[in-house]
C-alpha cells in the first residue's frame, strides 16, 4: 500500500490553459471534467434525437421522419443517454471527487484513467457516423433483440446490409470497455488509497456508491459485451446463436443483455443516489439520518438487483415458477430503495434548510424517484406486467427513475461541485430558473405517459391510434419545455466558468475531505502531508465545525 | 398502562395519516378512467390487482411529496442563521418501523400477485406440447370443472407486419380475430421472422410471439365489442401499423362470419392483412409457418404479391 499512496504524479508536459482538457493528461481532475463536458455534449444530441421523437408522435400518423428512421432515432436516442451520458457522467463524477473525498493524491491507475475517457469520443464519434450509412443507424431499439436486429434493412426497393447495427455493436463494445476499466480503477483506488483514519465506515456515501456501482460495472458488463460480440457473429459471420432459422434461440440473448442490462439501472442510480446523500445534509446543516443503514442498502440493491433481471421477460415465454422468483425478488427491490428514500427524509426533517439549486434538484430528485419507484413495484406484479409491458407506462416509468432520478441527481452535483471544480460559483438565479423549467417540462412530459400506456399506447411505434393524440400533444409540449431548460444551465455554466463569482474552498460550509483543499484543488489534491481524518463525515449539529475533522 | 396524552403534534400527525388513507382510497375508486373498457374474465382480476397497488402508491406518494413540501416550507434557514440543526444520527425505532412496513407489504403484494396470476393462468401451455412449468396450478386447472366447454384453440402466426388466424375446427383462415362471447380461447402462437407481441388492451393480457417456439395465451372475452389487437414488441419499420380488429361476439355471430369467410378465396381474405403501406414491401421470411396448405398458399401469395 505504502507504494501506491506515495506514487508521485507523473510528471508531464502538458499546457495550462483550456488546452489542457484536450490532452492525455492523468490528473483525475482533468479527466472528471473531460469526462463531464464531454458528455454533456451527447446529452444535448441525445436530447435532440429525444426533439424529434417527440415532433414525430405530436401527430397520430407517421409524417415527421421516414418509419425506419424513426427507430434509429430511438434506439440511439437510448443509447447514447445510457452509455454516453448517465453512466460516464457519472464516471465523471467519480474521478472528479473519490481520490479528493478519500484523501488521495490521485486515482490508483492514472493512465488506465485517461484510457478509459479517451476510449469515449472516438466510440461516440463511431457510433454517430452511422447516421451516415446506407443502412441508418441500428434501429432495433437499445434493446437490439434478435432476430429484428440481424435483418437487413429496407431502405427504398431495396434491402441493404445493416451495417448502423455493426456500428452500434462496436461502438457498445468499445464504451463497455471504458466502463469496465474506469470500474476496476474505483475499486483499488477506493480500497487501497485512502488516507489515514478513512476507515470504510468513514466514507462519504458517494465513494460507497461509486464502490458499489463499480463493483456492478466489474461483474456485469463483461456479459454485456459477449452478449454483443455473439449478436455481432451472428449478424456477420452468419452463426446462430440467437438466430432460430440456424437453430439459435433469440430468448438466450434477452437473457443475457437484461443480466447486465437491470443491473446497468443500479449503475445509473445507486452514484445518483451518493451524490443526493452528500447534498441533503450540507444544505439542511444536519448529519445524514441512517448513514450505515444508506450504506449497506446501497450493497443491498446491488446484490438484490442481480437476481431480477428477467422481469424484463415477464411476456418473453418465461416458465411461470421462473417469473414468480423474479416477481417477488424484484418486489423485494422496494425495501432497501425504501430505506434510502426515508432517510433522506429524515435528513431533511428539522434542518435548517437553504434552498440552493444544488437542494432544490436534490429535493426533486427524492420526488420524482419515488415516483419511479412507485410504477416499478406496480411493473414487478406479473399479472399487472403483462398488461403495460412494452407500453408507454414503461417508458415513463424508466424516465422517472433515469431522468427524474439520474439525470435531477447529476444536475444538483454539477451546482454543487461546479466551485470545486472550476472555482467559480454558478448563478442562483438562473439556477432556480432552471430548476423550474426542468421540473415542470419533466412531468409534464412523463407523467401523462402512465395513462398512454395504460390505455394501450405501445412503445416503439411511429403512429398510433387517434384517441390517443391529446395526451401526446401534451408530451410533447412538456418534451420540448425540457429541452429549452437546457438553455439556461448551459448559458449559466459558460458565463460562470468565465466570469462567475469567486468561489471560496468551501462556499456551502460543507464537512467532507474535497471541500478542504482549495477550489479548484493542487495537482495531488492536498499539500503535505495528506489529511488525517478522525470523525465521521457528516458531523453537522451540536459544534462549530470549520474543517476541524481533519488534522494535518 | 398509562395513556398517553394527545398532543397537538399527535392529533396533526394522525389527521395527516388519516387524510392521506382517504385521498388514497378515493383515487383508487376513481381511477377508472386509466384503464380501458375490461373485456376479459382475467382483466378484472388483474385490474383489481392493479388497483390496490394504485391506492398504496397514491399513500406512499401523498406521504412523501407532503413531507418534502412540508420540509421546505416549515424548516428554512432564516437568512444570517450560520447555526447547524440538530445533530440527529440515526433512530432505531423508526429504522425499524420503515423497514418492517414495505417488508410486510411487498410480501402481501406478492402472494396477493402470485394469486392472481394463478387464477389467470393465461400464458400457461395448458396441455401437453409443452413441458412442465412445475406449479401446483396446472395440477388443479386440469382437474377442474370438466363441465366447462372446451377452449376454442385459433393458430395465430405473425409476421411483418400481419397476424393471420387458422381456425383448426373449420379450416379457415383468416385476417381478423373473431371469439365466441364468454368461452374459453386459446391462442397457439408462432412466428416465423422476428418476435412480435400479442396485446390486445381490453383482454390486459400480453403474450411475445417468438420465432422457433409456439407460445399460448388463454383467456375468456366478456364483452361483446370490437377492439384491436396491437403487435406490442419492437418488429420493424410498420410496427406501430401492425394492428388487427378484434371481436368479441354471439357465438351465432362468429359461425355466419367463418361461413362467410369459407366462400372468399384466401387471396381475398389475406389481402386485408398487412397495413396498406406495407402492402408493396419484399417478404423477408423464407418458410411457411404453420402447417395447413391454405398458409402455404397464403405465403407464397403474399410473396409473389410483394416481389
Amino acid at each position: 500500500m505504502a507504494q501506491i499512496t506515495d506514487r508521485v504524479h507523473p510528471v508531464q508536459e502538458l499546457p495550462t490553459d483550456w488546452r489542457l482538457y484536450f490532452s492525455f493528461s492523468t490528473d483525475h481532475k482533468v479527466i472528471g471534467i473531460q469526462y463531464l463536458v464531454t458528455t454533456f455534449v451527447f446529452y444535448l444530441i441525445g436530447g435532440a434525437l429525444a426533439m424529434a421523437i417527440r415532433a414525430e408522435l405530436a401527430t397520430p400518423e407517421s409524417d415527421f421522419v421516414e418509419r425506419n428512421a424513426y427507430n434509429g432515432l430511438f434506439t440511439i436516442h437510448a443509447t447514447i443517454m445510457i452509455f454516453l451520458w448517465i453512466i460516464p457522467a457519472l464516471a465523471g463524477f467519480g474521478n472528479f471527487l473519490v481520490p479528493l473525498m478519500i484523501g488521495a493524491k490521485d486515482m490508483a491507475f492514472p493512465k488506465l484513467n485517461a484510457l478509459s475517457f479517451w476510449i469515449i469520443p472516438p466510440a461516440a464519434i463511431l457510433l454517430l457516423s452511422s447516421f451516415w450509412t446506407e443502412s441508418g443507424p441500428a434501429s432495433a431499439g437499445w434493446t437490439s433483440y434478435p432476430p429484428l436486429s440481424l435483418l437487413p434493412v429496407q431502405v427504398g426497393e431495396k434491402l441493404v446490409a445493416n451495417t448502423g447495427e455493426f456500428i452500434w455493436i462496436l461502438s457498445l463494445v468499445l464504451l463497455g470497455t471504458s466502463s469496465i476499466l474506469a470500474a476496476i480503477n474505483f475499486i483499488v483506488t477506493i480500497l487501497a488509497m485512502r488516507t489515514e483514519g478513512m476507515t470504510l465506515f468513514r466514507m462519504p456515501l458517494f465513494v460507497w456508491a461509486t464502490l458499489t456501482a463499480s463493483c456492478i460495472t466489474a461483474l456485469g458488463t463483461p456479459v454485456l459485451a459477449g452478449a454483443l460480440i455473439l449478436l455481432g457473429m451472428d449478424l456477420m459471420m452468419g452463426t446462430a446463436f440467437f438466430n432460430p432459422t440456424g437453430g439459435g434461440d433469440p430468448v438466450v440473448y434477452q437473457h443475457m443483455f437484461w443480466f447486465y442490462s437491470h443491473p446497468a439501472v443500479y449503475i445509473m442510480v445507486l452514484p445518483a443516489m451518493g451524490m443526493i446523500s452528500e447534498i441533503l445534509p450540507v444544505f439542511s446543516r444536519k448529519p445524514i439520518f441512517g448513514y450505515k443503514a444508506i450504506a449497506i442498502s446501497t450493497m443491498g440493491i446491488a446484490v438484490v438487483g442481480f437476481m431480477v433481471w428477467a422481469h424484463h421477460m415477464f411476456t418473453s415465454g418465461t416458465p411461470d415458477w421462473l417469473r414468480m422468483f423474479f416477481m417477488i425478488t424484484s418486489f423485494v427491490v422496494a425495501v432497501p430503495t425504501g430505506i434510502k428514500v426515508f432517510s433522506w427524509l429524515a435528513t431533511i426533517w428539522g434542518g435548517k434548510l437553504e434552498l440552493t439549486s444544488a437542494m432544490l434538484f436534490a429535493m426533486g430528485f427524492v420526488s420524482m424517484f419515488v415516483v419511479g419507484g412507485l410504477s416499478g413495484v406496480i411493473l414487478a406484479a406479473v399479472p399487472v406486467d403483462i398488461h403495460v409491458h412494452d407500453t408507454y407506462f414503461v417508458v415513463a416509468h424508466l424516465h422517472y427513475v433515469l431522468f427524474g432520478g439520474s439525470v435531477f441527481a447529476l444536475y444538483a452535483g454539477l451546482y454543487f461541485w461546479f466551485p470545486k471544480m472550476t472555482g467559480r460559483l454558478l448563478n442562483e438565479p438562473w439556477g432556480k430558473i432552471h430548476f423550474a423549467l426542468t421540473f415542470i417540462g419533466f412531468n409534464l412530459c412523463f407523467l401523462p405517459m402512465h395513462q398512454l400506456g395504460l390505455q394501450g399506447m405501445p412503445r416503439r411505434v411511429a403512429e398510433y391510434a387517434t384517441e390517443f393524440q391529446g395526451l401526446n400533444v401534451l408530451v410533447s409540449v412538456g418534451g420540448f419545455l425540457l429541452g429549452i431548460s437546457t438553455l439556461p444551465f448551459l448559458f449559466n455554466a459558460i458565463y460562470s466558468w468565465i466570469w462567475g463569482e469567486k468561489a471560496s474552498a468551501n462556499p456551502w460550509r460543507a464537512l467532507t475531505l474535497e471541500w478542504m483543499t482549495s477550489s479548484p484543488p493542487p495537482v495531488e489534491n492536498f499539500d503535505d502531508p495528506l489529511p488525517v481524518i478522525t470523525a465521521p463525515p457528516y458531523e453537522y449539529g451540536g459544534k462549530v465545525h470549520d474543517g476541524a475533522l481533519t488534522t494535518h | 398502562m398509562r395513556i398517553p396524552r394527545i398532543t397537538p403534534n399527535w392529533s396533526l400527525l394522525v389527521s395527516a395519516v388519516v387524510l392521506t388513507i382517504l385521498a388514497s382510497l378515493w383515487v383508487g375508486q376513481n381511477a377508472g378512467f386509466l384503464m380501458p373498457v375490461s373485456a376479459s374474465v382475467e382483466a378484472k382480476l388483474i385490474d383489481d390487482l392493479f388497483n390496490f397497488m394504485l391506492v398504496i402508491a397514491t399513500g406512499i406518494f401523498i406521504g412523501v411529496q407532503g413531507l418534502l413540501l412540508y420540509s421546505a416550507f416549515a424548516f428554512r434557514r432564516t437568512k444570517g442563521d450560520m447555526t447547524d440543526g440538530p445533530p440527529v444520527h440515526d433512530n432505531l425505532k423508526l429504522e425499524i418501523f420503515w423497514t418492517a412496513i414495505p417488508t410486510v407489504l411487498v410480501l402481501y403484494l406478492s402472494v396477493y400477485s402470485f394469486d392472481v396470476f394463478q387464477q389467470i393462468g393465461a400464458t400457461d401451455p395448458m396441455t401437453g406440447a409443452h413441458h412442465d412449468t412445475g406449479l401446483p396450478a396446472k395440477a388443479i386447472a386440469q382437474i377442474a370443472d370438466p363441465s366447462a366447454p372446451p377452449p376454442l384453440v385459433i393458430q395465430v402466426q405473425a409476421q411483418q407486419y400481419a397476424w393471420i388466424f387458422t381456425y383448426p375446427e373449420k379450416n379457415i383462415t383468416a385476417a381478423e380475430l373473431h371469439l365466441p362471447l364468454n368461452r374459453p380461447v386459446r391462442l397457439e402462437m408462432k412466428s416465423e421472422d422476428v418476435i412480435h407481441a400479442f396485446w390486445v388492451p381490453q383482454f390486459r393480457l400480453k403474450q411475445d410471439v417468438i420465432p422457433g417456439r409456439t407460445t399460448y395465451v388463454a383467456f375468456t372475452p366478456d364483452k361483446a365489442g370490437q377492439y384491436q389487437l396491437r403487435c406490442a414488441e419492437l418488429c420493424g419499420a410498420y410496427h406501430g401499423g401492425m394492428n388487427v380488429d378484434v371481436f368479441v361476439e354471439d357465438q351465432k355471430k362468429v359461425d355466419e362470419w367463418l361461413t362467410s369467410q369459407a366462400s372468399l378465396s384466401v387471396e381475398t381474405r389475406i389481402a386485408q392483412a398487412l397495413p396498406p403501406a406495407a402492402r408493396n414491401l419484399p417478404v423477408t421470411w423464407d418458410t411457411p409457418v404453420l402447417e395447413t396448405e391454405q398458409t402455404r398458399t397464403l405465403v407464397s401469395n403474399l410473396r409473389s404479391e410483394g416481389q
